[in-house]
């Protein structure tokens, strides 16, 4: 099988899914298929994206990143709490300092791991809980402004036509598969979650490596924050908290297994998809929010329950990890 | 070819390594030219792998010099060893299976396009280029996974061969190739040696290493017998200098006339990896042993004695009944214990106390209402310790703190407390001192005496012949000899291990 | 070798041994007395008895979820669905009492038992799927956070029944009856743990699965047993809480999955399993609630407090699980060499 059949696998169950799901819906409800419902699906899904494209990242090293929710309300806090003035200097600050502060803890969150050898869960749970009270700091309650031409420019359309979520959507897409697939930096993500020793045996520094893949998760972070201030135009301490979870489904959905070394980006697209396809056709059916908690939990429950063989914890593989002096 | 005035490319002198007070490598002197093929073989445990270990960096040694065109040098690492030229082949394959051909080539070498992005087309024309090299096409895009072993091999060689490398190890090359596979090794064999590599080979298949080998070095107990040129070598003679020694140990004496006792064990299965029949039993007072190089099935099969899977239709007698065992608890309910290979992966609790290690399997027969007993636990916890002479400080210091041979009496003194009707002991005394090896054969001894069914792998060919009363050698899957009493000797044992003939009946006469 | 020096049970080491086994814990409670110390100097009354119960009280809540959170963690895993578990039984057993005691008994029992099967079905997705306990108790807690919404409408209503609120806020020879029920369920515990098959088998199992099981072992029915009863206490917890707020608040366990967590690293108990216990949980939890409450006389903000949170979780593994990063390892690793 090359490398394109199994990637195809991989993917097929979820975008067929995704088919399926949108087909139907629109059948049932005519109405789905509006331009208007689309624009508003890409709106809410690239949040989503970027959240599971920076999860993707850190679980494919056979980490995992629980302070994605927490860094993305920060960055919003940030976002929210820069002056509300419609400079250019302005609209540059906006965009830079809160996906730096993202990067920032996302290092810090990467040496803190391969530094002290800590489990990530831990570290990354006791971060989060520290990005959180920061956030209190800056944005005690739901508040803040963002100048409406930056709200509008962000939900605008491009020429008129284009969306610009969708725009921002697919270059973040683009540029984080080009990473993961065609830099050496992106196949060194691979190596180090397949086998770290034989990736340390080829040369790599799989502590670097790490290091940079909770950095970018932490910047990706950021960057949901700062779209989520402008989505909303306002900002709240609280909005990072279901994607703890959802970036981690949308990750395990979309193909990338949890013992690290297989999987990618690609899947991620779909699998938001879906939770937002799933939420949307809840909201049209005039169903209670509640019963999104209810279809997150089973739909990930019963995508770990198929792809999992044991990759909870450590999962050597077939080739025995070879004995490495020091 | 004999080695001329020019320094050899490689040149060992004097290795002295030791592992936890056994000496594995004794003061081994080697060499290896370019454009040879320099054959090493030996037992398990005659120093082999351990000797290339240590010229691969993954061991520095204790004593010795290692010479590379006349330099003497250091590896800190397999790293460093690479870059000095030293490449190696293992059995344990170094890919990652869930990416393609080629990037496991490429692995860490990745070339880069203007852009500063991989250079795929780049990888794949180096791919296909060193596989040609070496003489097979493989689709640059395949998953490795989804290759056989053998091509797994030949992507292996290519990814080493991709550090140009002068000197390549082949440890074990051939195990898991099919005859014909081997024929296209050895091609390539023969064409990096024209290329000026040098090139050793160990092995267990004494015919292939007579037939690719331009020298032969045979190696017993960490040392070296014998080197020559391989016409001057014939299977016996090797055969012949890898075994033979004085036993320096002593075993308990062994019974003779066990033909009449009653047969305590029986198995009857078909072993999965090999499709074949294998059908055996221990009788009371018999030590059975099973041998045969390492890998030839003998885990499988006793594997499943305990319940862990690898045998089809099997059936298992004890004292005549039938038993169906299906997951070790089963197993044990029908009173059988399994002294595991590995014990700090399989048989040791490492982070808690001797107490907790040597109580676990008899949680249950001691529980009072819920409780566990402590007054009796500890009374024979204390007798076990006592029995077996395991040095602790205190019975709650964690086991790993401990050394192999206490740690190892801390398995076979959980199973002892146990009781067991019938117990299979994996490789007893791997890693273990001579004092304590003597205390295991005394207890395995005795063991049998008081009506256990006893059944021991090793590959120690020495514990083999003077623990046991009965040996049965297995190879590729199925059983090739049983051997008992006078029968069994080195010879036989190292004939059956290489032979390709299935015995019918593993009942002898005696 | 002579066979009886080997000193084991009378031996002179017990005092020392006692100390050094357990010096971690008896020196967290030291640190309980020294925080309690600069609580009084802080403010006067802090060390009065009606004070140190109503901090008692607080823990104990944090200590009843604690229980089910360390047994988890002592499998190797952990319980990330205890927040979401605990509303629900804070809201539920409001609903199902509606104030008034004629159902008390009914509605107790189920709800402990909804606490069970959840707990169970992530001990099963953990122990027989092979699913990462990380994701399963996070989905789990999903579901529950959802099923909590739609039963209560996002709205809970209802009341604790006069029972519920005499055991809530109650005393017993001056002691609040919350805290001599977290009492006798840490006998229990630490009972169970150190004296019972069943708590033997759960270090057994947590200390290598492997080993366990080729030690007949039946890990994985321990392990769902031990995500049962983390999912049954969490859910006590709930209904007792209810008992002293005497309303259901919907946000009200929130804060648990951190607390609990932190309580047991704290406490000592290892995050890879197989080491620790419940006494240093005890320990744990009290010193998170004292040092809330300085916190608060100090004033510090809410935020504040968040972040203080997250630092002594990473201290405490610092402290707790630094990987020497050579030399332990080297020194197994020799001894894992063997001649091949």
């Amino acid at each position: 099988m090359t490398e394109k059949q199994r990637d195809l696998r991989l993917l097929l169950p979820v975008y067929a899914i995704f088919l399926l799901i949108y087909i139907g819906a629109c059948i049932l409800e005519p109405t789905f298929f509006t331009w208007g419902n689309n624009v508003n699906l890409f709106t809410r899904i690239t949040p989503l994206l970027l959240a599971g494209i920076a999860q993707t990242y850190v679980i494919l090293t056979g980490g995992i990143d629980l302070s994605i929710g927490a860094i993305i309300a920060l960055a919003n806090a940030i976002a929210v709490s820069l002056p509300f003035v419609n400079t250019p200097t302005n609209i540059v600050l906006w965009l830079l300092v809160p996906a730096i502060a993202g990067l920032l803890v996302g290092l810090l969150n990467g040496l803190i791991i391969t530094r002290g050898g800590f489990p990530p869960l831990i570290v990354t749970l006791a971060t989060s809980q520290i990005i959180n009270g920061i956030c209190l700091f800056l944005l005690p309650q739901p508040g803040g402004k963002i100048s409406h031409g930056l709200t509008n420019a962000v939900t605008g359309k491009l020429f008129g036509a284009i969306p610009i979520p969708l725009i921002i959507l697919i270059v973040f897409f683009v540029i984080f598969y080009l990473i993961l697939k065609h830099t050496s930096f992106g196949r060194s993500i691979y190596a180090v979650g397949g086998n770290e020793t034989v990736a340390l045996e080829s040369g790599i520094n799989a502590n670097h490596v790490k290091v940079w893949v909770y950095g970018i998760s932490g910047l990706l972070a950021g960057f949901a924050g700062i779209y989520l201030s402008a989505v909303m135009n306002s900002g709240d301490p609280l909005v990072g908290n279901p994607y703890i979870l959802d970036s981690i489904a949308v990750a395990v959905i979309g193909g990338t297994s949890l013992a690290g070394g297989v999987g990618g980006v690609l899947g991620v697209l779909g699998a938001a998809y879906i939770y937002q396809l799933l939420n949307n056709i809840l909201n049209l059916y005039a169903v209670s929010t509640f019963y999104q908690y209810v279809v997150k939990g089973l739909v990930l429950i019963m995508a770990l329950a198929i792809t999992s063989s044991g990759a909870g914890f450590q999962v050597k593989g077939i080739f025995r990890k070879r004995h490495v002096k020091e | 070819m004999e080695a001329s005035s020019v320094p050899a490319f490689l040149e060992m002198q004097n290795i002295v390594k030791m592992f936890q007070g056994t000496c594995a490598v004794n003061g081994v002197d080697f060499n290896c030219a370019h454009g040879e093929v320099h054959g090493l073989v030996g037992e398990n445990g005659a120093g082999k792998s351990t000797l290339m270990k240590v010229l691969a960096g993954v061991h520095s040694p204790d004593k010795g010099k290692i010479l590379i065109k006349g330099e003497e040098r250091k590896f800190a690492n397999y790293s460093e060893a690479r870059k000095a030229g030293i490449g190696v082949v293992y059995q344990e394959l170094s890919l990652l299976p869930q990416l393609n051909v080629a990037e496991n080539i490429a692995m860490g070498v990745w070339p880069k396009n203007q852009l500063g992005l991989i250079n795929w087309k780049t990888i794949k024309a180096t791919s296909n280029e060193i596989l040609k090299s070496i003489g097979v096409e493989i689709d640059p895009d395949l998953l490795v996974s989804s290759l056989p072993m053998a091509l797994r091999q030949m992507v292996e060689i290519g990814k080493m061969l991709v550090q140009k490398p002068e000197l390549i190890i082949f440890d074990e090359p051939t195990a898991p190739l099919s005859h014909d596979e081997v024929q296209v090794l050895f091609t390539l064999i023969n064409d990096l040696k024209k290329q000026g590599k040098g090139i050793i080979f160990i092995s267990h298949r004494l015919e292939e290493v007579l037939t690719i080998a331009d020298r032969i070095t045979v190696m017993k107990d960490g040392q070296k017998v014998i080197t020559d040129t391989t016409s001057n070598f014939t299977e016996q003679k090797l055969i012949s200098s890898m075994v033979g020694r004085e036993i320096s140990e002593i075993f308990p004496p062994k019974h003779t006339q066990l033909g009449q006792q009653r047969e305590l064990f029986t198995y009857d299965g078909v072993l999965k990896r090999s499709n074949s029949m294998v059908t055996f039993s221990v009788r009371e007072g018999e030590v059975l042993g099973l041998g045969g190089l390492q890998g030839q099935g003998q885990m499988e099969l006793l594997h499943s004695i305990f319940g862990l899977g690898g045998c089809e239709e099997l059936k298992i007698s004890i004292n005549g009944q039938v038993t169906p065992i299906k997951n070790p608890r089963q197993a044990m309910r029908h009173g059988i214990a399994l002294v595991p290979e590995n014990r700090s992966e399989e048989g040791v609790f490492l982070i808690l106390s001797s107490l907790a290690n040597l109580a676990a399997t008899t949680l249950d027969r001691r529980q009072k209402m819920l409780f566990v007993d402590k007054s009796t636990e500890n009374q024979v916890v204390r007798d076990m310790i006592n029995r077996l002479s395991i040095k602790v400080t205190s019975h709650r210091q964690p086991a790993q703190l401990l050394s192999g041979g206490n740690m190892q009496k801390l398995v076979v003194g959980k199973w002892l407390i146990f009781n067991p009707k019938v117990i299979v002991l994996l490789e007893p005394t791997k890693g273990v001192d001579v004092a304590t090896k003597q205390q295991i054969y005394l207890i395995i001894r005795q063991l049998a005496d008081a009506g256990v069914a006893v059944i021991v792998n090793t590959s120690d060919m020495i514990e083999l012949i003077g623990l046991c009363d009965r040996v049965l050698v297995m190879n590729h899957g199925f059983l090739t000899a049983s051997l008992s009493g006078e029968e069994i000797t080195e010879e036989r044992i190292m004939e059956a291990s290489v032979s390709n003939k299935q015995i019918v009946s593993s009942e002898t006469q005696s | 070798m002579s066979m009886n020096q080997v000193p084991i049970l009378k031996d002179k080491y017990v005092i020392k041994d006692f100390i050094r086994r357990n010096g971690v814990t008896l020196s967290l409670f030291v640190i309980i007395i020294i925080l309690f110390i600069i609580g009084q100097l802080l403010a006067n009354g802090y060390l009065g008895l009606q004070h140190i119960g109503a901090i008692l009280r607080t823990a104990s809540f944090l200590g009843i979820v604690a229980i089910g959170q360390t047994l988890v963690i002592l499998t190797g895993g952990i319980d990330l669905s205890v927040g979401p578990l605990v509303t629900m039984g804070n809201v539920f057993i409001c609903m199902f009492l509606s104030g008034r005691d004629t159902n008390n008994l009914w509605a107790f029992c189920t709800i402990i038992l909804i606490g069970l099967a959840v707990g169970a079905i992530s001990g099963l997705g953990v122990a027989y799927l092979k699913i990462s306990p990380l994701v399963m108790t996070l989905a789990v807690g999903s579901l529950v956070t959802g099923f909590m919404l739609i039963y209560s409408q996002g709205a809970p209503t209802g009341l604790a029944s006069p029972l519920l609120t005499k055991i809530g806020i109650g005393y017993l020879f001056h002691i609040p009856i919350i805290v001599l029920i977290w009492i006798l369920l840490s006998i229990l515990t630490v009972i169970m743990l150190s004296s019972t098959t069943y708590g033997r088998k759960l270090y057994l199992s947590g200390a290598s699965n492997k080993v366990a099981h080729l030690s007949g072992i039946n890990v994985p029915l321990i392990t769902t047993t031990a995500y049962a009863l983390s999912g049954a206490l969490a859910v006590l917890a709930g209904v007792f809480m209810a008992g002293y707020t005497q309303n259901a608040y919907l946000g009200i366990g929130d804060a648990y999955i951190m607390w609990s967590i932190t309580a047991v690293v704290i406490g000592g108990t290892s995050l890879s399993g197989g080491k620790g216990g419940y006494v240093g949980t005890i320990a744990g939890a009290i010193i998170l609630v004292v040092m809330e409450s300085l916190l608060t006389i100090v004033n510090v903000p809410d935020a504040g407090r968040q972040i203080a949170g997250g630092l002594i979780i990473l201290i405490m593994i610092t402290i707790y699980f630094r990987k020497p990063r050579n030399t332990k390892i080297k020194d197994l690793e020799r001894k894992k060499d063997e001649p091949l």
